[in-house]
């Protein structure tokens, strides 16, 4: 990666010798071959030491502790908002695709989905705080307490709900469509089972499976789409964190950050994976 | 459905082909800067006075070679990958696979925009570096589509025959591929394209190309939002819009409903 | 006196190349209590029939005629209704129970289910008449069953358990949907002696759907052979096996394993592009130049019908 990491931290424009430089690296065991400095990352890591950012001068993990908590805040909601209110809108508009109401909503999935998250999170930045002075124009928080935490997380996580929803509505409704015609349903017709119980007792369990783990894994969906959304809003978040970590070339802070996203993101496939594994009987009675 | 799609998309096609002929002006020339829309530009001007329509046309172009580079590459990747794993299985199959496990475990937009940032911007290098990323959703869908053609009696009846299996794999595996192949071409393409502009409003993009993700770019560092000239950004926004919403249009209706799943903004 | 009585049924389904009619004009007759077998190749129309008395068509489908069960014409009731009938006074067994289970609901809720949808009973209710039905179709460790999911259940007991949802209500009419198909001799065979039990336990009477000749001969009273969408031979069973009538059931049975196993020449049927004139005759042996030409309806003979120009 380019960029001399001393040069970094002490500033392109310090103009210090050279002999200087050379014992700054000593010191930070820059001048170790790159195997031994990344073995030695590898033991500090395990003990709970990510390092020291350049450009914040604070503990890595301080920091992405202080931060991740915020885009969890920010993601964990819009997850959830977007698995019921995809779930829902999604089983209908599968159930009966020819309906009008089942194709727009359809088309507004697909319309959400093809628009830029950032695009989407400036436009209603605008119109609704900007414009209008409905919702604060930016950070988590401005007075504290909880009431005003809410006031700041609305536009976001609406945005961020936008778009796990449309997501998930288009999961779920193809998954509905699959399950309509299968002979199970038919045969819980041949039983007399109305319309509403066939969808709701038999399709909708199957039709679930696919979005249950859809949803977990929306987890790490949905940490790109809140990088831009946290930076629309200036929120101080991990996308935010990431952001000026690379402008900065703070390494410290990106191998750390990179680390705690792709574990966030292995959690939830491992979620997904146990959800699985609970809804679907043939995966858990065998095991 | 993709009727439509297919007219919006010829309508952006046209615009990355042929610019010169649908453009009202040059996008560089110079004139009153922050116009309003009106007769004389029709999606008024930028800061610097540059028409927004001729940018706008002209930067389908850009926008565009980063989507279609990509998906052409990330679905050559991804059906070499696939069709190995799934029609050979064994080893080569765990190892693609696992391969493919851990090119899906990478969060792409932070990688994404580590290595925009220390690369220089531009189509040749965001193309690479997209591919790169993207290919590994599409080897999974062919890989699952491989395994069941391979059960299918015609392939059992060509080993039989003595068919070598390069043979088989081009002469009948593959053309039952293309049914998974190119819904996830187009929606690679897609999100490709909503990657680059976000990249691009991010300044990672390539300056030069005034593709649409720079032109909401300045429009967001030049202050074209806290001044209300809303024509800068809408135009740019709305256009990937659509154009994306387009090729999902002819993606979705083309290969029904599962390769949707993953949708363009993964 | 008729349990189900169909008059000029038809069936036709848009597609985009036109009106494909898969059911033309077909006429039965189901007496009270008897086992009436309709019999023919793959793509004759008769599990579209057996759908179209259940109203289980897709929504796109355009039916015609009249299908009376009981005195009512069903084809003129709303869904609601026909929900009433099915399962309670019509059953409907499926094929390949492996699909017509619900995979990720226990068996004994999926049997029990037409307890709880006519007669408004309780989950726990519904174990007691449901592990009955299971007793009676010879499962030996009930309790576990009820409980178990439909993969942990063999080809065989699956199919057996189709049956007790079907049965659970004693319904008039049992229809059976191709219940042999994919299953080996000796379930055929367990099969075949479930169906015969239930019908002289219930007393319903039973439209059995296959393609397996052997089955149909072993159980039926009376049999409706099919081609083309079209009814091409009825009459009593014995009768007609030993001594079909129309071309196309004499060979049928000649292509019955232990008659010579003798193939039918020429192609399947096309569906969308029938020949004009009878629909047999292009693979008729003995096919006559008005066999090419015009409406062929069908002639009755005593018990027989026969839709054929060579023999009327």
């Amino acid at each position: 990666m380019p960029g001399d990491p001393v040069a970094n931290i002490v500033g392109a424009e310090a103009g210090l010798e050279e002999a200087q430089l050379a014992a700054i690296r000593a010191q930070l065991g820059l001048d170790l071959p790159p195997l031994r400095q990344y073995a030695l990352y590898l033991g500090a890591l395990l003990r709970g030491d990510f390092g020291t950012s350049y450009h914040f001068h604070a503990g890595v993990a301080s920091l992405i502790l202080s931060r991740i908590g915020w885009t969890l805040l920010l993601v964990g909601p819009s997850v959830l908002i977007g698995a019921a209110l995809g779930a829902f809108l999604g089983a209908r508009s599968g159930w009966n695709p020819r309906r009008a109401g089942s194709r727009i909503s359809y088309a507004a999935a697909l319309a959400v989905s093809s628009t830029p998250p950032y695009f989407l999170a400036l436009l209603l930045l605008y119109l609704l705080s900007f414009r209008l002075g409905l919702f604060p124009l930016k950070g988590f928080y401005s007075s504290g307490g909880f009431p005003d935490v809410l006031h700041h997380l609305a536009l976001p996580v609406t945005v961020l709900s936008l778009f796990s929803t449309a997501r998930d509505l288009t999961v779920m409704r193809g998954s509905m469509i699959r399950e309509k015609g299968r002979p199970y349903v038919t045969f819980a017709r041949a039983k007399g089972a109305a319309d509403g119980r066939a969808l709701l007792r038999h399709a909708l369990r199957n039709a679930s499976l696919p979005l249950a783990t859809m949803a977990a894994m929306d987890l790490g969906f949905l940490f790109g789409g809140a990088l831009f959304v946290e930076i629309a809003f200036s929120m101080n978040g991990m996308g935010t964190l990431i952001y000026e970590a690379v402008k900065a070339r703070d390494y410290p802070v990106l191998q750390g950050a990179f680390l705690a996203v792709s574990l966030t993101v292995l959690a939830g496939n491992v979620l997904a994976d146990a959800l699985y594994a609970v809804l679907d009987p043939r995966v858990r009675v065998r095991q | 459905m993709r009727r439509a799609g297919t007219c919006l998309f010829s309508l952006f096609l046209l615009m990355a082909l042929f610019p010169g002929l649908v453009s009202p002006c040059d996008p560089w020339k110079r004139f009153d800067p922050y116009e309003p829309p009106g007769p004389a530009h029709w999606l008024g001007t930028n800061d610097l006075g540059n028409d927004v329509l001729a940018e706008l046309i002209h930067g389908a172009r850009a926008s565009l070679v980063v989507g279609l580079g990509t998906g052409i590459l990330a679905t050559a990747l991804g059906l070499l990958v696939g069709m190995a794993a799934g029609y050979y299985r064994g080893a080569v199959d765990e190892v693609l696979m696992t391969l493919t496990d851990v090119t899906l475990m990478v969060p792409r937009i932070p990688m994404v925009i580590i290595v925009g940032f220390f690369l220089r911007p531009g189509a040749a290098v965001m193309v690479p570096v997209l591919g790169l990323l993207w290919w590994a959703s599409t080897a999974r869908v062919v890989r699952s589509r491989a395994m069941q053609v391979r059960q299918m009696p015609f392939v059992a009846a060509a080993r039989a025959l003595g068919f070598g299996d390069l043979h088989i794999l081009r002469t009948d595996v593959l053309p039952h591929l293309l049914s998974v192949l190119v819904p996830k071409f187009l929606l690679t393409v897609a999100s490709a394209m909503i990657t680059e502009a976000s990249l691009s409003f991010l300044g990672l993009g390539d300056p030069s190309a005034k593709s649409w993700g720079m032109m909401i770019h300045y429009a967001f560092e030049r202050g074209g939002f806290v001044r209300g000239l809303w024509w800068w950004y809408l135009a740019p926004g709305l256009a990937t819009t659509l154009c994306v919403l387009s090729l999902v249009l002819i993606g979705s209706s083309a290969g029904g409903e599962e390769p949707l799943a993953a949708g363009p903004t993964e | 006196m008729s349990c189900l009585h169909v008059r000029g049924l038809t069936v036709d389904f848009p597609t985009p190349t036109g009106l494909l009619r898969a059911v033309d004009g077909v006429d039965l007759d189901h007496r009270a209590g008897e086992v009436l077998s309709l019999i023919g190749e793959t793509g004759c129309g008769k599990s579209v029939v057996a759908s179209a008395v259940m109203g289980l068509l897709p929504p796109n489908a355009i039916v015609g005629g009249r299908v009376e069960f009981l005195g009512r014409d069903l084809l003129a009731l709303s869904d609601r209704q026909m929900a009433g009938v099915r399962g309670r006074e019509i059953g409907l067994i499926l094929q390949n129970p492996a699909l017509a289970l619900n995979p990720v609901r226990r068996v004994g809720a999926q049997i029990g289910e037409p307890l709880e949808i006519h007669r408004g009973m309780k989950r726990r209710e519904t174990r007691g008449p449901v592990a009955q039905w299971l007793r009676r179709l010879g499962f030996s460790d009930v309790e576990r069953h009820l409980d178990a999911f439909p993969f942990q259940l063999s080809g065989g007991m699956g199919q057996r358990a189709l049956i007790a949802a079907a049965m659970i209500l004693s319904p008039r009419l049992l229809i059976a949907d191709e219940p042999t198909k994919g299953l080996d001799e000796a379930l055929r065979g367990t099969v075949r002696a479930e169906l015969e039990r239930i019908r002289s336990v219930a007393g319903s009477s039973l439209l059995l759907i296959t393609h397996d000749l052997g089955l149909a001969r072993g159980i039926s009273d009376r049999v409706v052979v099919m081609y083309g969408g079209q009814v091409m031979e009825t009459g009593p069973a014995e009768d007609l096996f030993r001594a079909p009538l129309h071309p196309y059931a004499a060979a049928l049975m000649a292509s019955l394993p232990q008659n010579g196993f003798r193939p039918i020449p020429g192609p399947p049927l096309e569906m969308t592009d029938p020949p004009d004139g009878c629909r047999f005759h292009p693979r008729c042996p003995e096919a006559g130049e008005e066999c090419r030409r015009g409406r062929v309806d069908p002639g009755a003979s005593g018990e027989r019908t026969v839709r054929c120009l060579r023999r009327f």
